[in-house]
C-alpha cells in the first residue's frame, strides 16, 4: 500500500512540465468560459432539450479546440483532449437519464446512474488517467499484503471488488429476464417468479464470490480455514446476521414468504414486497406504511397467510335487526345483498347466519368470500351500505340501544 | 456608464482568483523562483521487460530490486531527487508511450533493448542522445554502433549487457554437453532439452555451422555464396533434424523455457543471463550456467541483449538535466562493476571495467558467450527486433520449418530472399 502512495504522490511531479501546466491552464479557460456562457444559454429561447445539449457540449467542445490548436505551437495536447472527453462523456451521461425516462420507470433511471453507470464511468475515467502517467500493469503487480501465504496482488484486489460489485448491482437483470422466461415457459406463478429472480441472484453472487476468491489465488485450504473462522465469527458476532440470511432462503425454498404473499401483521393484512438478505419489507394498505420485518420473525413465530394455498379470503361483517323482522326473512335478504355487490365472490356463496339475541336486537352475521385479501376493509364497506339500503327498502330497521329512565317513588335510605 | 465601470471588476475579480494559484504553481514549478532548486524532483523512468507477455510481481519485484541499487546510489549524490519506475512488457512500451508522449507526460528516461530504443528514435519518442567526452570513454565503441542511426544519432547510452547462455539442472547433468553433438546425445540418453521456436533466441546455432556470414550477407542484399548459401542449408537441417529427438523440443517462448527448467520437466535449455536471478531464486544451487555448446567446426553465435537508457521527449529542462546525470551516473566505472558484482546477471558496457572471471562461473560464461556475440552484433544492427523481416521469417519459415511442413532446402532459400527484400 506504501507503494502505491508512494506512486500516486509521484504523479504530481509532472507539475514541473509546462506543456502539462499549459493543459491544466487551458482546461480551466474552458471551465470558466462554460460557467460564463451558462446564464446566456438559460436566457435564449431554445427548446429544452436543444439547450440542455448546448448546455453539456459547450465547455468539452471548447476545452477540445484548445487541445487541436496546442500542437500548432509544438506543445502536447493528449491530456487537455483526454479530459475534454471525458468530461463530453460525463455530460452525455448525465443526460442520457432524460433519454432512459422514456423507457424505464425514473427509480429504475436513476438506480442505473447512480449504482452502475455514473461509478463504472468514473472508474474508467481514473484508469485512463492513471494510464497516461504510469504502466497499469506495473501497479496491477504490486503487492497489497499476504493471506494465508499468498501475496494478494493490487490488480486483483481491484478486479475482485469490481466484479464484486457488477455481481451484485448488475447480478438483477438478468436473474428478472431468466425469472420472466420460466414463467412465461413453465407458467409458475407471480410469487414463484419473484423468489425464483431472487435464489438465481444469491446463486450468481454465490458462485462469483467463490469464483473471485480462487482468482485472487486463495487455494481451498485457505478457504476452508476462512469459512472455520468465519463459523466462529457467526457463533458470536454476526448470529443474528447470519440467521436471517440463512432463514430468508429457508423461507424462499419453502415457499412460504414469497414477494405477493399476503400476511396478517398485528391484525392488519400486509403485501410481501421484497425478500431481502436481512429482513423482509411488506406494505400495510391501511396506512401505506412499510415494515421491515427481520426475516428470523417468519421463521420461528406463527404468521397468518391467506395466500399460502389460494388467495380468497373469507371475511365477515355483523348487523342487528329489529325483533319484529322474522329471522328467515333477514337472512335471506342478507344472503341476496350481498351477491349484489361486484367484488363479492358468487362461489363460494354468502351466508347469513343469526348469531344472538341481543338487548335491543337480533344480530346477524353475514359471511362471504372474497378473491384479493387486500381488498377486504373497502368490499367490507361495500356490503355494509348494500346492508343499509336493501334493509331500508325492506323497511327493516336497525334498532339501537334504547334506556328509559323513570324516578324512584321512594327515597333510598 | 459608471454602473459598467463598476461592474467589470467584480466579473474579473473570480477568474483572477481562480487563475492566480494555478500561476502561482507555475512559476513555482518551472524553475522561475530562487528556491527551485532546493524543491524535490521527481525523474520518471519508463522500463520495458524483455521476452514477458505478461508482467508479473516476481518480475517486477527482480528489476525493481536490480535498479534500486543504482537509484540508491544516485540519491546519494542528489537526495531531493526521487526516481518512478513504471514497468511495460516489452511489446507494450511503444504504443503507451506514444499515449504518454501526446499528453506531454512521456518519461524522463527509457530503459529498453537496443533495438527498440532504434525503433523509439525512428518514430520521434526519444531524443538523441548527447555524447560527452566523458560518456565517449566510458562506452564500447561496438555497442554504441547498435544504437547508431544513419544520421549517427544515439537512440541511447548503452547501460548493460545480457549474454545468451545455456543453464541447466545440476540434479540430472553432472557435466554440461559443450558441443552439439554431446547435446544430442545427451539428449538421445534422457535428457529433456528445451528450445524456442524463436529465431533470435536459435541464432547462436547458425554460428555452430558457420551460417552467420551468409545470414550477414543476406540482410545487407548480397547474395550469399554457395559455401554460405550450403551453411545456411546445413543449420536449417540440424535444427529441424533435432526436433526428431524423442527428449528435444522446441517451445513457443522463452518463458515457457524458464518454467520447464525450475520445475524440473527440463534439463537444458538456452538462457538469457536477464533471467538468472529468477532462476536462481527458484532453483537454487541446483541451476547450473555454461557458455553454448560449439558446433561441428565452429563456434555459436548467442545473442547478447543489449540495455540502453533513451531520453524521453517531454522533460522540463531540470528533469532533463537530471536524466542526462542519471545516465553518466550509471556507466560510470565503479558504478558498473559494483552492478555486475551485486547482481551478477549481466556484464558492464563500460569496457574500462574489468569482469573478476575467476570469482563467478556465471560472469565467466557471460564473458565467453559476450565475446561470441561478436559476431552476432552486425546481424542485429542490420535486423533488429520491430524489423518486418523478422516477423516474416520467423512465420513464413521458422515455424513451418520446425513443424516439418517446410524442407531446409527451400526455408533456405525463402530465408535469404525475405533477408534480402529488406534492402
Amino acid at each position: 500500500m506504501r507503494d502505491l502512495i508512494q506512486e500516486a504522490i509521484g504523479w504530481f511531479g509532472y507539475l514541473e512540465r509546462g506543456q502539462v501546466l499549459l493543459q491544466l491552464l487551458g482546461l480551466v479557460i474552458a471551465l470558466v468560459i462554460a460557467r460564463r456562457l451558462r446564464p446566456w444559454l438559460v436566457a435564449r429561447r431554445l427548446r429544452r432539450r436543444w439547450r440542455l445539449l448546448l448546455q453539456a457540449m459547450v465547455g468539452p467542445v471548447l476545452a477540445v479546440l484548445l487541445s487541436t490548436a496546442l500542437p500548432l505551437f509544438d506543445q502536447s495536447f493528449g491530456l487537455l483532449r483526454l479530459i475534454a472527453l471525458l468530461w463530453l462523456g460525463w455530460n452525455l451521461l448525465t443526460l442520457s437519464s432524460t433519454l432512459l425516462r422514456r423507457w424505464l420507470p425514473q427509480d429504475r433511471v436513476h438506480q442505473l446512474q447512480s449504482r452502475l453507470l455514473r461509478p463504472l464511468y468514473l472508474l474508467l475515467a481514473t484508469l485512463l488517467l492513471i494510464n497516461k502517467v504510469d504502466s497499469i500493469r506495473d501497479l496491477a503487480v504490486i503487492q497489497v499484503g499476504q493471506l494465508f501465504g499468498v501475496s494478494i496482488e493490487l490488480g486483483k484486489v481491484f478486479t475482485a471488488l469490481l466484479v464484486s460489485y457488477l455481481l451484485l448491482v448488475g447480478s438483477g437483470p438478468p436473474a428478472a429476464a431468466l425469472a420472466w422466461l420460466a414463467q412465461k415457459f413453465l407458467g409458475i406463478s407471480e410469487g414463484s417468479r419473484k423468489a425464483m429472480e431472487l435464489i438465481l441472484r444469491y446463486s450468481v453472487v454465490g458462485v462469483g464470490i467463490l469464483a473471485l476468491a480462487f482468482h485472487v489465488g486463495l487455494n481451498p485450504t485457505a478457504l476452508l480455514a476462512v469459512a472455520g473462522g468465519l463459523s466462529v465469527g457467526l457463533g458470536f458476532g454476526v448470529k443474528e446476521v447470519f440467521s436471517n440470511f440463512v432463514s430468508g432462503l429457508w423461507l424462499l425454498f419453502e415457499g412460504s414468504v414469497r414477494p405477493g404473499e399476503v400476511l396478517m401483521i398485528d391484525g392488519d393484512p400486509c403485501e410481501v414486497r421484497k425478500l431481502g438478505l436481512r429482513a423482509t419489507l411488506l406494505w400495510r394498505d391501511r396506512d401505506n406504511a412499510e415494515l421491515l420485518i427481520p426475516n428470523q420473525t417468519f421463521f420461528t413465530e406463527a404468521a397468518t397467510t391467506y395466500t399460502a394455498s389460494d388467495r380468497m379470503r373469507r371475511s365477515q361483517v355483523s348487523v342487528g335487526a329489529a325483533y319484529r323482522h322474522p329471522p328467515a326473512e333477514v337472512i335471506a335478504l342478507l344472503e341476496a345483498t350481498a351477491l349484489e355487490v361486484p367484488r363479492v365472490l358468487r362461489q363460494p356463496a354468502p351466508k347469513g347466519l343469526l348469531l344472538s339475541y341481543g338487548d335491543s336486537a337480533i344480530n346477524y352475521a353475514l359471511r362471504f368470500w372474497i378473491a384479493n385479501p387486500m381488498d377486504n376493509v373497502g368490499i367490507c364497506s361495500e356490503v355494509n351500505q348494500a346492508i343499509w339500503e336493501a334493509f331500508q327498502r325492506h323497511q327493516i330497521e336497525i334498532p339501537f340501544p334504547q334506556q328509559v329512565q323513570y324516578e324512584v317513588p321512594w327515597q333510598p335510605h | 456608464m459608471m454602473g459598467r465601470r463598476l461592474v467589470q471588476p467584480v466579473r474579473l475579480a473570480p477568474l483572477l482568483k481562480r487563475l492566480l494559484p494555478a500561476a502561482t504553481l507555475a512559476a513555482l514549478l518551472t524553475g522561475c523562483m530562487p528556491a527551485r532548486r532546493n524543491l524535490p524532483l521527481v525523474l520518471y523512468v519508463a522500463v520495458s521487460i524483455q521476452d514477458e507477455g505478461k508482467l508479473t510481481s516476481e518480475t517486477a519485484s527482480s528489476f525493481r530490486k536490480r535498479f534500486e541499487v543504482l537509484v540508491r546510489e544516485f540519491r546519494r549524490i542528489h537526495p531531493n531527487v526521487l526516481v518512478q519506475v513504471a514497468l511495460y512488457p516489452e511489446r507494450e512500451l511503444v504504443p503507451q508511450m506514444r499515449l504518454r508522449d501526446w499528453a506531454g507526460l512521456g518519461p524522463d528516461l527509457i530503459l529498453t533493448g537496443a533495438e527498440q530504443a532504434n525503433g523509439l528514435l525512428q518514430a520521434g519518442l526519444v531524443d538523441p542522445m548527447p555524447l560527452n567526452s566523458q560518456q565517449r570513454s566510458n562506452s564500447s565503441t561496438a555497442l554504441l554502433q547498435r544504437v547508431r542511426n544513419h544520421r549517427g544519432q544515439l537512440s541511447g547510452q548503452p547501460l548493460v549487457v545480457f549474454p545468451q547462455l545455456a543453464c541447466y539442472d545440476r540434479r540430472s547433468i553432472r557435466v554440461p554437453p559443450t558441443t552439439l553433438d554431446e547435446l544430442l546425445e545427451s539428449s538421445a540418453a534422457g535428457m529433456d532439452v528445451g528450445l524456442t521456436i524463436d529465431l533470435r533466441q536459435l541464432l547462436w546455432t547458425a554460428g555452430d555451422f558457420n551460417a552467420m556470414p551468409g545470414l550477414v550477407a543476406a540482410a545487407r542484399g548480397r547474395q550469399p555464396t554457395s559455401a554460405q548459401h550450403q551453411a545456411i542449408e546445413t543449420w536449417l537441417t540440424w535444427l529441424q533434424q533435432a526436433n526428431n529427438q524423442q527428449r528435444f523440443s522446441y517451445y513457443p517462448d522463452q518463458i515457457s523455457l524458464r518454467d520447464g527448467l525450475s520445475k524440473g520437466y527440463l534439463d537444458w535449455v538456452s538462457c538469457n543471463s536477464a533471467e538468472l536471478e529468477l532462476l536462481r531464486k527458484r532453483m537454487g544451487p541446483r541451476l547450473g550456467v555454461t557458455p553454448l555448446p560449439d558446433g561441428p567446426s565452429h563456434i555459436p553465435t548467442p545473442i547478447s541483449r543489449l540495455r540502453v537508457m533513451a531520453l524521453g521527449t517531454n522533460s522540463s529542462p531540470v528533469q532533463r538535466q537530471m536524466a542526462l546525470a542519471l545516465v553518466r551516473f550509471s556507466i560510470g566505472p565503479l558504478v558498473q562493476r559494483s552492478l555486475t558484482l551485486q547482481n551478477l546477471s549481466f556484464l558492464p558496457s563500460n569496457p574500462r571495467v574489468g569482469v573478476p572471471v575467476l570469482s563467478s562461473a556465471a560472469l565467466q560464461s557471460m564473458v565467453i558467450s559476450r565475446q561470441q556475440a561478436m559476431a552476432t552484433d552486425q546481424l542485429l544492427a542490420d535486423l533488429h527486433s520491430e524489423d518486418v523481416r523478422v516477423q516474416a521469417l520467423q512465420e513464413q519459415v521458422m515455424v513451418p520449418l520446425l513443424f516439418g511442413v517446410l524442407e531446409p532446402k527451400s526455408a533456405a532459400e525463402q530465408m535469404i530472399s525475405i533477408l534480402r527484400t529488406g534492402q
